[in-house]
């Protein structure tokens, strides 16, 4: 006899996809660090031993530490303030604080670098140079080559992901609860502490946690800024890019598991949190929508805030872009070098750009529709189902970052030649839309587990109770409440894959064009004007598509609630 | 202007060249098989799509052929090891030639294909890579280069030891990778080389960055007025304030052209090589990304290489020592990085 299809094992099995994907990532690196000589058929601990009798090992370890706290320090900073401001009050200027955060997570992170590098160089930076304190003169006045500095950048470009991974929690949050407050006469700075942040604190714990995995595994900065002494990501870059011969998988595995060492605790914390879930639900049926807080003279002081992180984390990366685009090579800013000033860079960049825009946008659409599947399955998996095995599979998911990208790509990579005879993968967009996706189904899940967290059962219950199925308050009441956490997940992933290099650079077998490629040619070959303008053709392109997103999606009125 | 004049030699040359008769019976049997083929695709050296439009005009007109010719880039070594994995599980990989001078991960292998490139194809015997490979340019990653706004021609570095002049303390930027001192030793020793590598790392105080990009924008600017390991023939060429000093020795390691075992497009594979090692190819990889043979008469490179002492590093040398080479030179760069 047939059983009846239950339609809700279309949840599991995405689920069950979305894990495998994560499994593939996490076991190519924990593989790969038992390798030797490339060979996945030879196994040997040599790794472990060259890495932890490193004299030096201590040491990077308190550096990457330090970088990951720092920059989340700094990240929470901007990004807390952010997500209240444009989802919880009256602030003017929330368009065009949406459009600065877009226009931020489409800016190559090694422009953001460069920029400071030519500032604040202690040799020849042009702030020093005005102060004349270089350190031909002395000691100069700045000098970018700290780790305080690497944590200062990287902190201010994970902004605008926190930012997003916040606002739906922050959407989500019952507004009875401040309005009690206020009617009995709390301040508003009081109402934030005392109730606004303890509500959000799964949300706020999971983009700590989340965004120091993160921080400790970016590479662009840990490359331009180079500070003195290693971090582990520079360990593992090194390993992977040999000279010639084959890449030592098995040292760079070695350092990803320190990496997932470093993480795990703090993803434990977080694992142990989610137990209490049940205290952090606030949507409930008899919810109140939280209506605005009136900023009144708090405008100007807010205004500032965003101006300050505008000029640092965007307005001083566009002018570097802007100015590299309309010189010949790269220079510093000088009366002389406007001599050079010519949009030869603008023409060039446009004249490329139509075929790899076109696979980008591909890629982008791809890599969204995967990550979202994949995410919205393994929340409702993970918040919803009673299995005791859901906060370990989410914790698995939350691993997913600390692989760095290059060995991500690497084991999709072998997925892809292992299971060519049965499907034929293997060099395409595809398999770098599976591997984009599953780096990014972190921040999905992170994303929409505290929206998810902040809706209580007993709307669900009650549409059991009036003869809905599972499936159906899936569709009819899930998935509606989770609209803004899917819009903001959707955005970031987008915009992340289009920026993304590492990836179609290791994968891309058949040369097909995407614009980060396109970018880093030019770049590598010398043809900075091409590649700035072309990376500022993106931005355009990515702020006006964000834009749309939002207005065709329903997401356009901040802090209103979308149609129930 | 030059940049017109020499890619309007190039466009005016070819097409006479290509209707010549002195190419040999053995390279005229695969120009049939090739256009058959239809496509190329080439790994190797990143390009713009100009560029690579013009690789493949120029290689066209060289044969009178209608070949869909693609290019793509990025890490040499990690896609030497994919495609070495690929071929021992009996994947096709897409790739027709591996364009590069690392290639002892797929050697192992047997992932690539063994071409006699001199018995077969007429080729000049000094320019094949074992039995595999055909030199199509001379790599200079040892090479020196100063920001000219910062030092003057007189004040320049005239031997690899004058690194070492306290003047230049803190201002020497040198990529984090033991490259441009595996291809030194030849030239200078093996402990000459780890020394002077010793004493620029603990007496010069440099900075050491991992991407070749990045100590070229940093020479650029003038940030560090000079970088060792890279070059900038093209840069140059392009009016940026940068120029390779006038120092006594000059180190060449090769790249060439290597044809995949399992090339869907072997004959196309082959009429590449040959044609990167004719007139009209060094002209077109000169113009693009200012690579070439020292010997090739004419070049920014074979015009520096004039009245210097070139040394060649062997391609069996450097196979044969590179692994212990590298490991020793990443223990001193590390020693001083960490």
């Amino acid at each position: 006899m047939l059983r009846r299809f239950n339609p809700l094992s279309l949840i599991y099995g995405g689920a069950i996809i979305g894990l495998i994907f994560v499994v593939v990532s996490l076991a190519g690196n924990v593989v790969g660090s038992f390798t030797s000589e490339a060979r996945f058929d030879r196994f040997t601990i040599d790794a472990y031993v060259r890495l932890l009798s490193d004299p030096g090992l201590p040491a990077t370890m308190a550096r990457t530490l330090a970088l990951g706290f720092g920059s989340i320090t700094v990240t929470l900073f901007f990004a807390l303030p952010f997500a209240w401001l444009l989802a919880r009050t009256d602030f003017k200027w929330k368009t065009g604080l949406f459009t600065l955060l877009a226009a931020k997570l489409a800016i190559p992170g090694f422009i953001t670098a460069m920029a400071y590098v030519w500032l604040f160089n202690p040799s020849a930076g042009l702030v020093n140079e005005v102060l004349g304190q270089t350190n031909y003169t002395g000691e100069a006045a700045f000098d970018v080559y700290q780790i305080k500095w690497l944590c200062l950048l990287q902190g201010l470009v994970l902004v605008p992901g926190a930012a997003f991974m916040l606002i739906p929690a922050l959407r989500n949050l019952d507004g009875s609860l401040e309005e009690a407050a206020r009617v009995a006469g709390v301040p508003a700075w009081k109402t934030f502490q005392h109730i606004v942040l303890p509500l959000l604190a799964p949300g706020v714990l999971a983009v700590a946690v989340f965004y120091f995995v993160v921080a400790v595994e970016m590479f662009d900065f840990v490359a331009i800024i180079a500070p003195p002494g290693d971090v582990l990501v520079l360990t593992i870059y090194e390993a992977l890019n040999t000279v010639d011969g084959l890449p030592d998988y098995g040292l760079a595995g070695a350092a990803g598991v320190l990496l997932f060492a470093l993480s795990a605790g703090a993803i434990l914390f977080y694992v142990r949190f989610l137990r209490q879930a049940r205290k952090y639900a606030v949507l409930g049926g008899k919810r109140r929508d939280p209506g605005l807080v009136r900023l009144g003279k708090w405008q100007r002081p807010a205004s500032a805030l965003v101006f300050v992180w505008m000029t640092l984390s965007v307005g001083l990366p566009v002018i570097t872009l802007i100015w590299v685009a309309l010189v010949p090579f790269i220079q510093p800013p000088s009366v002389a070098a406007l001599d050079n000033v010519s949009l030869f860079g603008f023409l060039d960049g446009l004249a490329y750009l139509s075929e790899p825009l076109k696979n980008t946008a591909i890629v982008m659409a791809g890599t969204i529709i995967m990550a979202m599947t994949f995410a919205i399955c393994l929340t409702w998996v993970v918040t919803r189902s009673r299995s005791t095995m859901a906060p370990w599979a989410d914790a698995l998911v939350f691993l997913a970052p600390a692989v760095p990208a290059i060995v991500t790509a690497t084991a999709f990579q072998v997925m892809g030649i292992a299971v060519y005879q049965w499907l034929p993968l293997y060099g395409t967009l595809f398999l770098i839309m599976a591997a984009m996706g599953t780096r990014m189904l972190a921040y999905c899940t992170r994303t929409m587990n505290a929206a998810a967290l902040q809706i209580h059962p007993e709307l669900e219950e009650a549409a059991w109770v009036a003869g809905l199925s599972k499936w159906q308050t899936f569709k009819g009441v899930f998935l509606p409440l989770m609209a803004p956490a899917i819009f903001y997940a959707a955005l970031m992933v987008g915009m992340l894959a289009a920026r993304d290099l590492t990836l179609p650079l290791i994968m891309n077998s058949a040369g097909t064009p995407l614009v980060s490629v396109l970018i880093f040619d030019l770049q590598t070959n010398g043809e900075t004007a091409s590649a700035a303008a072309v990376a500022l053709y993106m931005i355009v392109v990515l702020v006006l598509l964000a834009l749309t997103a939002r207005k065709i999606t329903g997401m356009a009125e901040p802090g209103l609630e979308p149609t129930r | 202007m030059k940049k017109l004049l020499a890619l309007a030699f190039i466009l005016i040359a070819t097409p006479v060249l290509a209707q010549s008769d002195d190419l040999p019976d053995t390279v005229r049997a695969l120009i049939p098989l090739a256009e058959e083929e239809g496509e190329l695709h080439i790994y190797g050296a990143t390009l713009n799509p100009r560029q690579v439009r013009a690789f493949a005009k120029s290689f066209n007109a060289h044969y009178g052929t209608d070949i869909d010719l693609s290019m793509s880039g990025g890490l040499h070594s990690a896609k030497a090891s994919e495609v070495a994995m690929a071929h021992r599980a009996g994947v096709p990989t897409g790739i027709d030639v591996f364009w590069t001078g690392l290639i002892s991960a797929m050697v192992d292998t047997g992932a690539l294909m063994d071409v006699d490139w001199a018995g077969d194809y007429g080729a000049d015997p000094s320019l094949t890579m074992g039995q595999w490979g055909l030199r199509t340019h001379d790599g200079h990653q040892s090479m020196v280069t100063v920001n000219t706004g910062r030092v003057s021609a007189a004040d320049a570095p005239k031997t690899y030891y004058d690194l070492l002049d306290p003047k230049w303390n803190g201002r020497i930027v040198l990529p984090r990778s033991p490259f441009p001192w595996i291809a030194m030793t030849y030239a200078l020793g093996e402990q000459e080389t780890a020394d002077l590598l010793t004493g620029i790392l603990t007496q010069q105080n440099p900075k050491m960055l991992a991407r070749y990009a990045d100590i070229r924008a940093r020479v650029l600017s003038g940030e560090f007025p000079i970088a060792v390991g890279t070059d900038i023939f093209s840069l140059k060429k392009r009016g940026a304030p940068v120029d390779h000093p006038d120092i006594d020795l000059l180190v060449l390691s090769s790249s060439g052209a290597f044809v995949l075992a399992d090339a869907e497009h072997p004959a196309a594979a082959k009429l590449w090589g040959l044609w990167a090692v004719s007139p009209e190819g060094q002209a077109t990889l000169e113009e693009a990304r200012g690579y070439s043979l020292a010997a090739t008469p004419g070049t920014a490179l074979n015009k520096y290489a004039e009245g210097r002492r070139v040394v060649h590093v062997p391609f069996d040398w450097r196979l044969e020592n590179h692994d212990r080479l590298a490991e020793r030179f990443l223990g001193i760069l590390e020693k001083a990085g960490g």
